[in-house]
Parts: C-alpha cells; structure tokens; sequence
C-alpha cells in the first residue's frame, strides 16, 4: 500500500469540499488509487472518507438495530433525537432478542436490547 | 447448597434494576499474537483497561498506542479468541493489582491471580487496588540510603555493600549465579534480627515453570516464604505477562514501601522484559531502534526502578530496594539493556564466567563492581573492619599478575600472595548458606589482622567453619550479639575477640 487508508480518506473529503460531488473529482481519485496499485482498499477509502465527511457537514450515522423487522422506519422511532440531516439506518441483528440497539456513527451506543439487558445483569451478580 | 446458590440468584434477579446508558463502543480491526488495533473509543486513555466481547466471552485489553484513528491495545488473557470485529468497551479503569498482607506466602501472576493451587488470595481483608504505573516518589518525598540491606554475602557485604531503598544491578552471563546471589539476600533477611525484616519479592520473567517451583520449594524451605511473595510470568505465558510483572512486582512492593515497612524486590530478568517488550512494539509498529528495541526502552526501565527508593519519615520511612537481574551475552556489557540499566542504578554486581569456572563463588569481578550509595548505609563494624579489603585484594591481583612472570619474589611479596589467596578462600561462599553479618565481621578481622597466618590456604575454610561454630557456641552474648544489636565493633568486643580467637587458635 503506497499510502494508508486514512490519507486517502482525507485527501478525497478535502477535494470533494472544495469541488463539490462530481464525476471529474471521482474518476480522478479513481485513477490515482489504481495507478497507486491500491485499488483492492477502494472500499474502506470510500468508507472512512464518508465517514470524514460526514464529520465535517455535523451529519451523524445513526444505525437502529433490532431482532427483526420494525414496524416502522427507524427514523420515526428517533424523532426525538435524530436531526433531520442525519443518516438513519435500520439493521437486522437476531442476536438482540428483543428491543433495539442504537448506535452512533460506530462509537457510540444504547443498549435497550434485552441480551443488553440480560449481560448486564450477569455482569452484576 | 445447590438450593442457596439458586435463591441467592433469584434474588439478585429478582432485584435487579436495568440503568441502560450511552457508552462508548469501539471494533477490532486487526488481531496478531497478543495485539489488537481498535477503531472508535476515541475518549479511552493509555494504560486504560478495555473489554472485547468475543464469541467465546469477555476478554482484557490493555490499551497501549493511542493514534489518530485507532487504538494499539495488549490482550492480557486468551487473545485467540479474539476475532475482527468483536465490540470493544471502555471500563475507565487503569491497570491495577490487588494487594495486601494476605499475598506475602503467595505466588501471583502479574494479574494478581493466585498461581499456587491454595485458592482465593483475599479472604479475611479487602484489598487495596494498586495501579501498575505509579509515579515516582518526588525529591522532597525521598531519604538518602542509610540502612544497610545485609545479603548473607561476605563478598557483597563487605566490598560492595547494599542500603535499604537502593537500587543494585546483579549482571553478567548465563549460569555464573546472578538468580542464587538474590535468593541468598531473600533467605538472608530471616536472620535480620536488629532490624525490621523487610518483605522480599521475587519477580520471575519468562522463566521455565519449573525453575519458579524450585525456586519456590528453596524459599520453603529456608523459611523464607513467610515473608515473601512471588510473582511469575513464565515462559508459555504472553508477551504480554512478561512485560507486565516487573510493574505488578513494583506496585506490591510499593503498598508495603508506603506503609512505612521495608520491602525487596528482585527483577529475574530485565534482558527477558526488554525482549518482550521489543516483541510487543515491533507489533504495534513502533519504529524500531538499536537493536530493534523501541525509542523508549530506556524510559521502560527508568520508570521501573525509580519506584525502588527509602522514603522520609514523614512518608512513612518506608523503603523498597530494587535487585534487577541482567543477563550479558559473552561478557558483554557495552550492549543496549545493559548499559542502559547500568546507567540507571546505584551500582553493579558483575559476575564473571571465568571466576565461577575457576570455583570462586560467588564469581565476583571486585575491579568492576560497585555500589555507589552502600558504603554510607554500611554497617560500622564491616566498615571498621573489613575497610581495607578491597585494596587488599587489588594488591593481591596486581601480584599475582606479576609474579607469574618472575621467578624469584621476595618474602614481602610472597606473604602479600598468600594473604589474598587466603581472603580469596574467605571470600567463597557455597549458595544458599548466607553468613549473618556478626559473623562475617568476626571472619573478616581474623584474616585481615594476620590471625590465620599459620594456616595453609588450603585449610582455611575448614578453620573459618570451626571458629563460626566456636563463636556462636561459647561466644554469642560477649562477641556476637553486642555486634548484631548495635552494629558496631567497639573496643570492649575487639578486645574480646582478639582473646577468642587467640584461644580458638591455641586450641
């Protein structure tokens, strides 16, 4: 790899902040990342450098986790705590048993599922 | 008693009030032979303890390496089980052990988790939570060294003296006896009867299980397990035990160094602890320096044998006397850890493979070894007595050197050779047999002041045997005892032993 994951991640957020979305901006990252010899990371570039811009815009992640299906969209169970830019969004974890999960641009949770519940029970005694 | 665990578990569920909160949570993002690399936990602080949940349970992390995007951290338990992408969880604790009196008896992992089979360590008392990276004493906080730390040693104590709260390097290669030298100081402080005895700690590094158990079975033994505490990584365990015991040892000694008791602790060895901590940096990619060693393996050691030191008396007059071992390659002592380490202490005790060959134990190199604080903590009667021993001996090597090329000596010359080859008979000690240090001053003035100049060299140790049994039979309360209390050799006991030893000798 001629440069981390990271370096790549900013250098895009930067020129997509000074140039905006475009397709130009794209297919020239993508050109230096294959000549680079560093196609096969384009995933986690791409990650990390949404995540990055996120960070920028004051935009979060907010992922709802639950053990099945919800009833209803997951942003209207967060009307109360997710602003209207943020990203919402709904994942199936069975694990969790019942109850919802709610995490924050993957560094942050809440753990109202009841395996939460039941280890941190466990923990105690 | 099935059914009282039941109920007592139906209890506890029963009142149970689930508090969910927002926590910080991070990912394993790489996972290698002890090392994990996290992302997320952007809050957690060095030293910090980490939990991975993993399939097979919760598991330690000791974070280490904090960059900009993830966090280097140490599996402290089974890190097989940790897999990519198993959640990570703060705790805000920093890595400490639990101490207490009910450890002296006991061997430890660096976890302070019992090793010995005999169960739960902590039953009668709460114990206090040391963290393993503690700071310092302070300047203001300090004392100097003016307490002698007898080892049982007649060479090491009268030549190159130890003081409670000093820090002495034991150096030199493989098998010359650097491990028996800090068991002798260890089974020595049972005969300590003037002064309070310290508690000694034995940290084993990387060591086979089954020196640890002999090493173990010799304190036993000796009696010298009441009052000492073991605390072993060895060697199948990580990386990461071996870099952690010498701090678990340290805080230990530390709880009884701020207690105001004294306290002695053996560092078995530092070569070992460079090495895994070498092995850990290199797999948080460090940059490597000499030798490969990271850039601050210097500071590793100096943090660690800073703690050993005699507090003031407003601190409790406490003291902790560190002995770290370092194993030379090839007598080299000009390598990295050893230079390193020897800049770091109040002296060295440098054992040489061609002396231990040559049968003189223990292999002490006289020229080169030093204790730079001791002499100002050694006791009055060594000092008077044995004050002309090391300049005896240089002039007695100097001779030998010489007199190998000449063929004809004069009868000066000549008496000088035989006097230091007898010192040199004095000076050797089998292991495991310390000597109190009464003794030694009553052996020390009857071949420095000529008494076994009729006695062949040969024939030396045999006398030196039947007057130690000659004194502590007829002679305890007149010559030995005032020694021993008041550490001092007073005219009244000069004149005593002179007429001792006349007589012994007359016999």
């Amino acid at each position: 790899m001629k440069y981390p994951v990271l370096f790549y991640a900013k250098a895009l957020a930067m020129a997509v902040a000074e140039a905006g979305k475009s397709d130009a901006v794209a297919k020239n990252f993508l050109a230096l990342v294959r000549r680079n010899g560093d196609g096969r990371y384009l995933p986690k570039i791409v990650r990390e450098s949404e995540r990055l811009m996120r960070k920028q815009h004051g935009v979060r992640e907010i992922t709802v986790a639950s053990a099945r299906g919800l009833k209803q969209p997951p942003r209207a169970l967060l009307k109360n705590f997710a602003k209207p830019e943020d990203e919402v969004y709904g994942v199936i974890m069975p694990e969790l048993v019942a109850g919802v999960k709610i995490m924050v641009d993957g560094e942050a949770q809440f753990d109202g599922s009841l395996k939460g519940k039941i280890d941190r029970m466990f923990k105690n005694i | 008693m099935s059914y009282e665990i039941i109920e007592k578990l139906k209890k506890e569920i029963e009142g149970f009030k689930d508090d969910p909160k927002w926590e910080e949570f991070g990912r394993v993002i790489e996972v290698g032979d002890g090392i994990v690399k996290i992302v997320g936990l952007r809050n957690a602080v060095s030293q910090e303890i980490l939990k991975i949940q993993t399939p097979r349970g919760e598991r330690t992390a000791l974070a280490l390496n904090l960059e900009e995007e993830s966090i280097g951290a140490l599996v402290l338990d089974d890190f097989l089980a940790v897999e990519v992408g198993n959640e990570v969880k703060r705790t805000g604790d920093v890595l400490s052990i639990p101490v207490g009196e009910e450890l002296i008896g006991r061997v430890v992992d660096p976890l302070g988790n019992p090793l010995d089979g005999k169960g739960p360590i902590f039953t009668k008392t709460k114990p206090q939570f040391n963290p393993l990276e503690a700071r310092a004493p302070s300047v203001l906080e300090r004392e100097s060294v003016t307490t002698p730390l007898h080892t049982g040693l007649k060479a090491i104590d009268a030549i190159i003296p130890i003081g409670r709260g000093q820090r002495e390097l034991i150096i030199g290669d493989r098998q010359v006896g650097k491990t028996a030298i800090a068991i002798d100081a260890i089974i020595n402080q049972a005969q300590e009867t003037g002064k309070k005895k310290p508690v000694c700690i034995y940290v084993a590094i990387g060591q086979k299980e089954s020196k640890v158990v002999k090493t173990a079975e010799t304190l036993k033994k000796f009696g010298a397990f009441e009052y000492s505490i073991i605390v072993s990584a060895p060697a199948s365990s990580p990386a990461a035990m071996w870099y952690l015991a010498p701090y678990a040892g340290c805080a230990i000694g530390e709880y009884f160094r701020d207690k105001g008791q004294d306290a002695l602790i053996v560092y078995d060895d530092l070569s070992k602890h460079a090495w895994a901590y070498r092995q850990i940096s290199l797999l948080l990619r460090r940059p490597p320096g000499r030798e490969a060693y990271p850039g601050d393996i210097f500071y590793l050691h100096s943090r660690l044998l800073e703690r050993a030191a005699r507090l003031s008396k407003e601190k409790g007059g406490g003291s902790l006397t560190a002995l770290p071992i370092v194993e030379t390659q090839l007598g080299d002592v000009t390598a990295y850890v050893p230079t390193n380490i020897i800049s770091i202490t109040d002296g060295q005790i440098y054992l040489e493979s061609d002396l231990f060959n040559q049968g003189l134990r223990p292999a002490l190199n006289v020229g080169i070894s030093v204790s730079r604080v001791g002499s100002a903590a050694q006791t009055k009667a060594m000092k008077k007595v044995a004050g002309k021993l090391r300049l005896s001996l240089a002039q007695f090597r100097e001779l030998q050197a010489f007199v190998q090329f000449a063929t004809d000596v004069d009868d000066a010359t000549k008496k000088k050779i035989l006097q230091g080859q007898k010192i040199n008979e004095i000076l050797k000690q089998e292991d495991l047999a310390p000597l109190p240090f009464e003794k030694q001053v009553c052996v020390f003035y009857a071949v420095l002041n000529g008494y076994f100049e009729h006695i062949a060299v040969e024939n030396i140790k045999e006398t030196e045997n039947r007057l130690l049994e000659y004194l502590g039979e007829f002679h305890e309360a007149d010559v030995l005892k005032p020694i021993r209390e008041t550490g001092e050799f007073t005219e009244q006991v000069e004149t005593k032993l002179k007429e001792v030893i006349g007589k012994f000798l007359g016999k």
